[in-house]
């Protein structure tokens, strides 16, 4: 079966998101302030495998092996169908 | 004479070089504030510099796009005022809906600066004319053209497309450089000419783009 | 949480214990162990460094001591420049580490108040080949250009070496240079008067980077992997706003300031007040933070970036807070300076520590480690990189263009603004960058030296040949050599070998800087960059500025413009070499004397390019063009390594009056032949430009 898994991306809680500070500065200048905003990223996997739990233990490794940095950012997956 | 009103962003970089790339032209300059809004009338012409405003986070140009400065230039396209976006002028102006397309990453992923060799394909009676050929920098990131194959066709239909690259270094559609407006009063380069207007420098060709406000 | 106190070596512990005259407390640790750490205290350093202050000049207006360096160079114009090392946070985080490395020596520059107009870098990374290389010098380059780019101030030079010693230690050393005008006044870091302000501008106060400088004093271990300390983020957009700010505040609002970078808001402030003889009350809780759950000792150490530590007058904070607020800055009044010389350290209500600032610097330690005075014994007999060999003239240059440490640097620099500001008369193509001054309209050239195929066999010699050979690449551009920076790059200082290799480095800069009459103004010293035992090539990074005098901008080009000018070879002959070993020494006198030379035949030449240690046929497939090629015909080795030699052209005109100059004969001439032909050797440059376009790095 073929499951698609969303990684998602943000920077850790205790790490400077220079991103998420200038849109945080544009919204205030535009009365539209926000608490805290993070910026981070999405990618989705299209994964081939036995069942969804296998699907998300291939996901789990590629998301390990690139797709985030541990020293600066976390991650979660999501399975979207 | 009135002057060329300069808009400066939060991590607009380009500015100063602007300015003396137009008094070199004879050309008076004023710098804008971006909190400050300002009436057009006042200045014979626009020009965004380029630069980094906000860093170019979320995407190149889109926060500063959003600043107060911006609804006056676009009171001053209603009425035909001469706009110019350089670099990431360009960028902000795509993203302000002022001209078509979008600004995306290079092909390479990565900053390109080096010299490109360009054609002037289309003139407006403000922008650079007369050129042919000729030399300028590019230092960009996010510098790669992108516009859907309808409003690449009116851009065509339009004689919008203004400047190409002779050699594509970045991965822009048809080679584009610099695009028009529909009206011909707002133009968007990539290249910087602001940073070829000695001998020493390497080029002298960014002459040719400071002197048709006045 | 173990305690910092396991930290200290048990008699700088001891040291403390007794200038305190009590135990200290968990802030006081704080403080000792970020301030008596080597990267604030140069405690193994420091009493070498003195021998910097012997070269006497009366350009310099700031030196060592100040947040960088400055040099007057007369018609009203002065320029501050420093080099900075950041090469532990760039091995652990390149991107980071990198961009953090451009942002704190900006800040260093802008701090004295005067605008940056160029950056630099000289970095050293592990053989190509090594698993990590190609990550560290990606990471790393897009830090530079990320950093650079975007705060808009170009790049104009580089240096890059790949070498084994670096396999693990990268080093990343970015130099910053500063313009002032006619009217511009140098700010200093000394805390001036009692009743001032002590003002906190800038970004907020976060976890990174805590513990920074006591971890930049560590070896590389796998210790540190688990030690790691929260990566610092650099932000070029605000650190554009925090440069932008402090220039317009300085013009007359601000009485001193000081970046706040290693070991942040503790340095700043301790060093501010130790320089003013004075004291100070700090309100810890007036820190704007960013993560409210920090502890006092956490925000003391704070590393995070784009901060900066201002002193002002009480009647002009009203101006300096609306000029923050134009920028969307924080700022936030932290206390005033006292008249007792004590640091009050206040967390809400509660004096957490009070303490005589100078007990954190001019009291910290200074170690004379054991070393051996340099000579003859501590060369190693290593062979040069390139000996003569048996293979073909075509083989082996093919060889030389194929090694990807030889190939093109054109992938790095493409990725740096080089032109931004609008200044650049030469970019990183040339052998030196080359901007021209605002206010004079003069040209600065600045070069970066230090070359490993030389420190690699001796630290003494190649100290010396750091600073000549700068001096050697402005002199033949006509740029007259002026002063210098540094970053000391050296290995674990406790083991003897490697403090020799220091001091004798040392001991040669100091020679050839004193008799090219060029002060060192500003650096830093980098140790302990040495993982797993091993130890890197000693590395003494040298950024060298020149000037020119005349307005004019035609210097000779670095490559054969024209067919049919002729080509010579200038030779200083110096250090012998017999079996490409060295032996003997270099006379810094000697060859200062032959830069003057150099600078004196400048105009002649219509191109000139120094020969490297990969050789002469090296050098000369970098000079050909695509339409000229070049013939030569000389009795020397094409690819031994000599170490000064320079390949220069003439024309025609200028032939007679360059040969009674030099008193040379050509070896050969350009040609439109599209051939570079080497005693009877030849190969097509359509050839050698395939070879140099199939050999990139990406």
């Amino acid at each position: 079966m073929n499951v698609l898994i969303e990684v998602k991306v943000l920077p850790r809680p205790e790490i400077l998101d220079v991103q998420g500070r200038a849109i945080m500065q544009t919204l205030e200048q535009n009365q539209q302030s926000v608490e805290d905003c993070r910026y981070g990223k999405c990618i989705r996997l299209s994964v081939s495998a036995e069942n969804v739990e296998k699907a998300k233990d291939k996901a789990k490794k590629i998301a390990e092996f690139i797709l985030y940095n541990p020293l600066t950012e976390t991650y979660e997956l999501n399975v979207i169908s | 004479m009135k002057p060329v009103g300069i808009i400066i962003f939060p991590g607009t970089q380009c500015d100063q070089d602007t300015a003396k790339a137009c008094r070199l032209a004879k050309i008076p300059t004023q710098f804008i504030w971006y909190k400050d809004s300002f009436d057009y009338k006042n200045f014979s012409a626009l020009i965004l510099p380029g630069g980094f405003s906000y860093g170019d986070y979320l995407r190149a140009g889109a926060l500063a796009a959003r600043s107060p400065a911006l609804k006056n230039v676009i009171q001053a396209n209603q009425k035909g005022w001469p706009i110019l976006g350089i670099c990431n002028g360009f960028q902000i102006l795509c993203e302000a809906g002022l001209l078509p397309g979008a600004l995306v990453q290079n092909t390479n992923l990565r900053f390109i600066d080096q010299w490109v060799k360009l054609k002037c394909k289309n003139s407006s009676p403000f922008f650079a004319e007369k050129i042919k050929n000729f030399k300028l920098p590019i230092a960009h990131s996010e510098g790669r053209y992108i516009a859907r194959t309808e409003t690449l066709k009116e851009l065509q239909d339009n004689n919008q497309i203004w400047l190409s690259y002779e050699e594509n270094p970045n991965g822009s559609i048809e080679n584009i450089a610099g695009i028009l407006n529909k009206n011909k009063n707002i133009a968007g380069l990539m290249p910087h000419p602001e940073r070829a207007i000695e001998k020493w420098m390497g080029s002298t060709d960014g002459c040719y783009f400071f002197k048709h406000w006045s | 949480m173990t305690s910092l106190k396991d930290d200290f070596p048990k008699d700088e512990y001891q040291q403390i214990i007794s200038l305190l005259g009590k135990e200290p407390n968990e802030v006081e640790l704080a403080l000792f162990s970020a301030m008596w750490s080597e990267h604030c205290s140069y405690k193994s350093s420091k009493i070498h460094l003195k021998k910097f202050a012997q070269i006497k000049s009366s350009k310099v207006v700031a030196g060592f001591g100040e947040n960088a360096g400055v040099i007057d160079l007369g018609e009203g114009e002065k320029i501050a420049f420093k080099m900075e090392s950041h090469n532990h946070p760039s091995r652990i985080e390149p991107l980071h580490g990198a961009m953090t490395g451009v942002g704190g020596i900006l800040r260093d520059i802008f701090a004295m108040n005067a605008r940056p107009i160029a950056l630099a870098n000289y970095l050293c990374f592990g053989r190509p080949d090594y698993p990590i290389t190609k990550h560290l010098v990606d990471g790393v380059v897009r830090g530079i250009g990320n950093y650079g780019n975007s705060i808009g101030i170009p790049t104009i030079t580089g240096h890059t070496t790949f070498h084994s010693s670096y396999n693990e230690n990268i080093l990343v050393n970015a130099l910053a240079l500063g313009i002032y005008g006619p009217e511009d006044k140098i700010m200093r870091s000394q805390a001036p008067q009692s009743g001032a302000y002590v003002v906190y501008a800038g970004a907020r106060t976060g976890r990174d980077g805590i513990h920074g400088a006591s971890m930049a004093s560590e070896s590389f271990s796998d210790q540190t992997e688990k030690k790691q300390s929260t990566v610092q983020v650099g932000d070029p957009f605000y650190g554009k706003l925090l440069m932008e700010a402090c220039l317009e505040a300085m013009k007359k609002n601000v009485l001193a300031a000081q970046d706040m970078g290693a070991a942040g808001l503790i340095s700043s402030s301790f060093e501010m007040a130790s320089k003013g003889n004075i004291g100070m009350n700090l309100q810890l809780d007036k820190v704007p933070l960013r993560d409210f759950s920090m502890k006092p000792e956490e925000i003391l150490l704070s590393e995070s970036q784009e901060r900066m530590l201002l002193i002002c007058s009480p009647e002009n904070y009203p101006h300096l807070q609306k000029i923050f607020q134009k920028w969307s800055l924080p700022i936030s009044i932290l206390g005033e300076t006292i008249s007792e010389r004590k640091m009050n350290i206040y967390w809400k209500d509660k004096l957490l520590t009070s303490i005589d600032p100078l007990l954190l610097t001019e009291k910290a330690p200074e170690l004379k480690r054991p070393f051996k005075k340099w000579g003859f014994p501590n060369r190693t007999s290593k062979k040069l990189l390139n000996e003569s060999s048996k293979q073909t003239f075509e083989k082996k240059l093919r060889d030389l263009l194929e090694q990807k440490e030889n190939v093109s640097r054109e992938f790095i620099y493409r990725q740096y603004d080089q032109r931004v500001g609008a200044k650049t008369a030469e970019d990183c193509s040339f052998p030196i960058g080359v901007i021209q001054l605002p206010y004079s309209k003069r040209f600065l050239g600045i070069v970066l030296g230090g070359r490993s195929s030389l420190l690699h066999v001796d630290a003494l010699e190649g100290g010396k040949d750091s600073i000549l050979y700068p001096g050697i690449q402005l002199a033949l551009r006509g740029f007259k050599p002026l002063a210098v920076t540094d970053c000391l790059n050296f290995g674990n200082p406790e083991k003897e070998e490697i403090m020799s290799q220091f001091v004798g480095a040392i001991e040669g800069m100091v020679e050839a800087a004193d008799a090219l009459s060029t002060p060192v103004i500003s650096g830093n010293v980098s140790f302990y960059n040495e993982s797993s035992g091993a130890n890197i090539i000693p590395t003494p990074a040298i950024g060298m500025t020149g000037l020119k005098e005349e307005l004019s901008s035609n210097w000779p080009k670095s490559y054969f413009e024209n067919k049919g000018e002729f080509i010579y070879l200038i030779q200083k002959h110096d250090l012998t070499l017999s079996e490409n070993h060295f032996s003997g020494s270099l006379n810094a006198q000697e060859i200062s004397k032959w830069i003057q030379f150099l600078i004196s035949i400048s105009d002649k030449l219509n191109s000139a390019k120094t020969v490297g240690h990969l050789g002469l046929a090296y050098t000369l497939t970098q000079m050909i063009q695509n339409r000229i090629g070049a013939k030569v015909e000389v009795d020397l080795d094409p690819f031994q390594t000599r170490l000064y030699e320079v390949i220069v052209t003439v024309s025609e005109s200028k032939k007679e009056e360059f040969e009674s100059l030099s008193r040379l004969t050509p070896i050969g001439v350009t040609t439109s032949d599209k051939i570079l032909e080497y005693n009877k050797n030849k190969l097509s440059i359509d050839a050698i430009k395939e070879i140099q376009q199939a050999h990139t790095w990406i």
